[in-house]
């Protein structure tokens, strides 16, 4: 209750200027739906009121939803049979029903459904509803008010006819000079950058500009007849009396269940991902409960349902509005209700002067916003594989409904990851079987192993054990057990790395260099390379690599020349050298640095087991005696193998020997080589494996890859070390 | 010598062309982990292939071990359970995919049934013929059961006998509800603060559960904790770990089909092998 009263007018303020915006909006959204316009104004005020009160979200603004035109509209139709009216009733009993799921849905806490959806399919829906909304709304905004069509392909084809009519003047000429009028602006407000302009939100501007041309005409001061009363905004004379009520005659019906479905199903999902997406905005960093968003959203929907409006839901763009303006907590939420309560109550006569076209132009370019050719290209960027499924959900999400839009996408894009036989027997296997492992480091960092494959139908699970995970943890995301990563999983990911680096924590992925991709795209899915598949860079290799060139190493493309050198050590004695990737080498004075990611093998004990590690390898110009030093021992054996397995106590620095184990060859020697300085300069870093051999070094720490940080301490470590040994 | 943690250890054996070195292979195995071998042969078998059998057993015979062969007939798993029981057998060796088919994973394998029914310790080798005298890591279930403690202990004399340099006894934590529920920074916060009392309590035990034994310069014994579900994740960090052998202690029932249907502990271990895997029996004492 406290914060309610603590930032009170940067919130006050927020919650006026979005509901200056939501007023256009809702009204648009609710005419675009087929429904009246006050049903929008009542989701809302509705879901602003309840949702600000019982929500878990901080700065998320509810209202009326995009992706429900499509879903509200098509309950409308097929529900009322040809009469919107009746239709509309039913519908309202639909949305009381959605309601009372979608609270069911975040009581037992199934919130996760969310991420249940492949992202280019859910991207493909969301386009497809952009387009849905601009089909109807081109028309409106020409000045068609009426087009008579049953889907939006039919209205995509009889634009023509309808440009046709604009050009012969058969409509009012304010129309579409309000319409037109409406959308230069808005294309214009979204280019200017700065200045006065911007502190109006663009839809304000629009419709501003349509009130103030009609009263022009009206003055006649333009030579236009005013516009009529069907291109203006009808709000019933008694808002409060005139409430629409919910027919439940048709409950039970096989349409109407549908009609609750893809209601709650859109709702859901469009909110969802607007939490998702606010989470990123929220100046403070604050994790929004999903489930109880939820729950608070089902209670406004049933509400809303009850009093004539349609479904609320979290609307990202009046929320980031919200928190451009510098909101902070829901009472911003809470304001914007109560602003435009106050509207619609105290001047309906000036609601109904906005005029129809003007609110076409804005829900025009919010569909165009959704189906903007960088969309396509955004996706096309990523792959073939997901342009494909974006498309075909697109497609079928257009000449159907959205559920079978958006089954379609996830059956093409599960069917696309089973297309070659191994991947489809891991899937198969491995389905029902839990695939994630945590654990802590001993260095104090969080190993997330994930196994077999990791796509969008496992993807909760690694969801799950990332929630539990404070966003300023070190976290080590491991695929090296996977055999493929699809995109939707990759993309979640950048959001958790997003959230895990702002708050000062570090996401590192390890394990996605073995896997390729098609296309250079950091997202693009990862799978293991074939013949059509050549092998392509992983975001850590293009760190390490843009690491190298700023530095000026060279790459090193012959790595059989590192190769013997490797081989020349003990610690290789019983293994197998695999290969050895992203070889980078410098010149150090007169000795060399090299860099290279190993994978090797040791065929013990009946099973052979793979291991990898990044390691640096120091080359001089001058013997070295022979020891190895370590903390944890792994080196013993190598130690053992070479026959001087006895740990040595140099007896000046017994601190240093307590930590560290150091076995050597020959003690003489190696009391002269351990100067106070070399002993200084190991107990400053953290502790590596390191052995000598000749006048060579071989420097690594973990038995795995090492994370990009990892990486720049090692070799900050070796260039140091390097340089030290070279000086004396 | 580090002492041996088994006595009597028994394989079976089948006539095919690998016979020799299998029985071969099964030597050098009781040499390392137990006193006595037995082999098991179940059916009948001509002349000439018994006479051929007698011959490789005298080529086996050695002065440190004492190798004998045991006729069965009758079903392939009741011989051998059966002959486990009457020759006080404490190790059973057997081979074992790395991965059941899926037919396979719903019949059940002949291991598996041996898994399932035996009563003795039961050695699975993922790849037979591989055997070498050295072994890297070896992981140890540390859950809290009467019946871990035998279980480290077996385990620890294996780790000598093999001269593995790493022991790591694994405890799998199974986050309960108010640590999953995590919706926001509030419930996050109590979430790993529960996680940090509860990793807490179960290091100090694993500690103790160690203590008896000593980290030496040949090995070293280390405790990690895992998240996530039981009997699964110690396979896969076995797996991550690049670890050679897993021991586990012996199921407390015996397993029936419908814990294969609905997977769970030990068998999303035997349904994959991440390693080779010793699942000791514990003896009352």
């Amino acid at each position: 209750m406290k914060q309610w009263f603590q930032d009170l007018s940067p919130n006050l303020f927020s919650g006026f200027v979005v509901s200056l915006i939501a007023l256009p909006l809702s009204l648009g959204l609710a005419l675009a739906s087929g429904a009246p316009p006050v049903a929008g104004i009542i989701a809302a005020i509705v879901g602003g009121l309840v949702i600000s009160f019982l929500g878990g979200s901080y700065v998320g603004i509810a209202g009326p939803g995009n992706g429900l035109v499509v879903a509200t509209l098509g309950a409308i139709l097929a529900l009322g049979d040809g009469d919107m009216v009746q239709g509309f009733l039913y519908t309202l009993a639909a949305i009381v029903v959605s309601g009372g799921v979608i609270f069911l849905l975040g009581l037992f806490k199934v919130g996760v459904v969310g991420d249940f959806f492949p992202s280019a399919a859910v991207q493909g829906m969301l386009a497809a509803i952009g387009l849905i909304i601009m089909s109807k709304q081109l028309h409106v905004m020409l000045g068609e008010i009426n087009p008579v069509a049953s889907s939006a392909t039919e209205l995509f084809a009889l634009l023509p006819a309808t440009l046709e009519r604009l050009f012969i003047h058969a409509f009012e000429p304010l129309a579409w000079l309000t319409g037109l009028g409406s959308l230069l602006i808005l294309v214009l407000h979204s280019f200017v950058k700065t200045g006065i302009v911007r502190k109006f939100p663009a839809p304000v501007l629009a419709v501003g500009y349509a009130i103030l041309l009609n009263y022009l005409a009206s003055i006649e001061v333009l030579p236009f007849p005013t516009l009529q009363a069907e291109y203006l905004i009808r709000l019933p004379e008694n808002i409060v009396k005139q409430l629409a009520t919910p027919d439940f005659s048709k409950a039970g019906e096989y349409t109407f269940f549908m009609a609750v479905f893809s209601l709650t199903f859109i709702a859901t999902t469009e909110s969802l991902l607007s939490i998702k997406a606010i989470d990123k905005l929220d100046p403070k960093r604050r994790r929004s409960n999903v489930n109880r968003e939820l729950r608070a959203i089902g209670l406004a929907t049933v509400v809303s349902g009850f009093m004539g409006g349609l479904n609320p839901v979290i609307a990202i763009a009046r929320s980031s509005v919200n928190v451009n303006n510098g909101a902070t907590w829901r009472s911003s939420n809470f304001f914007q209700a109560f602003f435009l309560a106050g509207f619609v109550l105290l001047f309906p006569s000036f609601l109904n002067r906005i005029p129809l076209p003007a609110l076409a132009a804005i829900l025009v370019f919010t569909g165009y916003r959704l189906a903007s050719p960088q969309v396509f290209q955004k996706i096309a960027s990523v792959g073939l594989e997901q342009l494909i499924i974006f498309s075909a959900t697109l497609l079928a999400t257009l000449f159907t409904d959205l559920i079978t839009g958006i089954a379609c996408g996830m059956l093409l894009t599960l069917l696309m990851q089973l297309n070659t036989k191994d991947r489809a027997a891991v899937i198969l296997r491995n389905f029902f079987k839990p695939n994630t492992l945590l654990f802590l480091e001993s260095s104090g960092q969080y190993h997330l192993s994930v196994r077999a494959f990791s796509n969008f139908t496992n993807y909760v699970r690694l969801k799950k054990r990332l929630d539990t995970l404070p966003t300023n943890a070190a976290l080590v995301v491991d695929f090296s057990l996977c055999q493929f990563v699809d995109y939707s999983v990759l993309e979640h990911l950048g959001t958790y790395r997003d959230s895990f680096e702002k708050s000062g924590g570090n996401l590192e992925i390890i394990g996605l260099d073995d896997l390729t991709a098609r296309t250079a795209h950091p997202l693009a899915p990862r799978k293991k390379p074939h013949r059509w598949l050549p092998n392509r860079n992983s975001r850590r290799q293009d760190a390490i690599s843009t690491w190298f060139k700023e530095r000026s190493w060279s790459f090193h493309e012959d790595e059989h020349v590192l190769r013997k050198k490797m081989l020349h050590f003990r610690y290789f004695a019983d293994k197998q050298l695999d290969g050895l990737r992203n070889v980078a080498v410098l010149k150090e004075g007169e000795g060399e640095v090299w860099f290279a990611d190993l994978d090797y093998s040791q065929g013990e004990l009946l099973t052979k087991s793979y291991l990898h590690t990044s390691a640096v390898l120091l080359t001089f110009n001058f013997e070295l005696p022979f020891f190895v030093l370590d903390k944890e021992n792994v080196l013993h054996r190598t130690a053992v193998l070479a026959g001087w397995a006895a740990q040595t106590n140099l007896e000046n620095f017994s601190d240093f020997t307590n930590n560290f184990k150091l076995k050597v060859e020959n003690e003489e020697k190696i009391k002269e080589f351990f100067t106070w300085e070399l002993v200084a300069f190991f107990e400053a870093h953290k502790p590596y494996h390191i052995e000598s051999h000749d006048k060579q070094l071989l420097i690594f720490e973990k038995q795995r890859l090492a994370t990009f940080p990892e990486f720049t301490q090692l070799i900050n470590f070796a260039t140091g070390l390097s340089k030290l040994l070279q000086n004396r | 010598m580090p002492t041996k943690p088994f006595d009597n250890i028994a394989t079976a054996i089948a006539f095919s062309p690998n016979l020799e070195a299998n029985m071969h292979e099964s030597v050098r195995i009781t040499r390392m982990l137990g006193h006595k071998l037995f082999f098991i042969h179940v059916g009948e078998g001509t002349e000439a292939e018994k006479e051929n059998l007698h011959t490789i057993l005298a080529q086996l015979a050695t002065d440190d071990i004492e190798v004998k062969l045991i006729w069965e007939k009758g079903d392939i798993v009741e011989a051998l359970l059966r002959s486990c029981a009457d020759y006080a057998i404490d190790l059973l060796v057997a081979g074992a995919q790395p991965r059941e088919g899926l037919l396979r994973y719903y019949m059940g394998s002949i291991a598996r049934q041996l898994v399932r029914k035996t009563n003795c310790s039961i050695l699975l080798m993922t790849h037979p013929n591989k055997l070498q005298s050295r072994c890297g890591k070896i992981v140890v279930n540390g859950i809290a059961h009467p019946k871990t403690p035998q279980t480290l202990a077996v385990a620890v004399k294996v780790a000598n006998c093999l001269h593995a340099g790493e022991l790591i006894v694994v405890e799998e934590v199974v986050p309960d509800k108010a640590m999953e529920n995590v919706a926001d920074d509030k419930q996050l916060q109590r979430a790993n603060e529960m996680r940090k009392n509860k990793v807490n309590r179960e290091q100090d035990r694993l500690n103790g559960l160690v203590s008896p034994f000593e980290t030496t310069e040949e090995l070293r014994i280390d405790t990690k904790i895992l998240f996530g579900k039981r009997g699964y994740t110690i396979g896969h960090f076995t797996q991550t770990a690049c670890a050679d052998l897993l021991v586990m202690n012996s199921p407390d029932t015996k397993l029936g089909f419908l814990d294969r249907v609905f997977t769970h502990g030990l068998e999303y271990v035997l349904s994959e092998l991440p390693s080779d895997l010793l699942i000791v029996h514990s003896h009352e004492k």
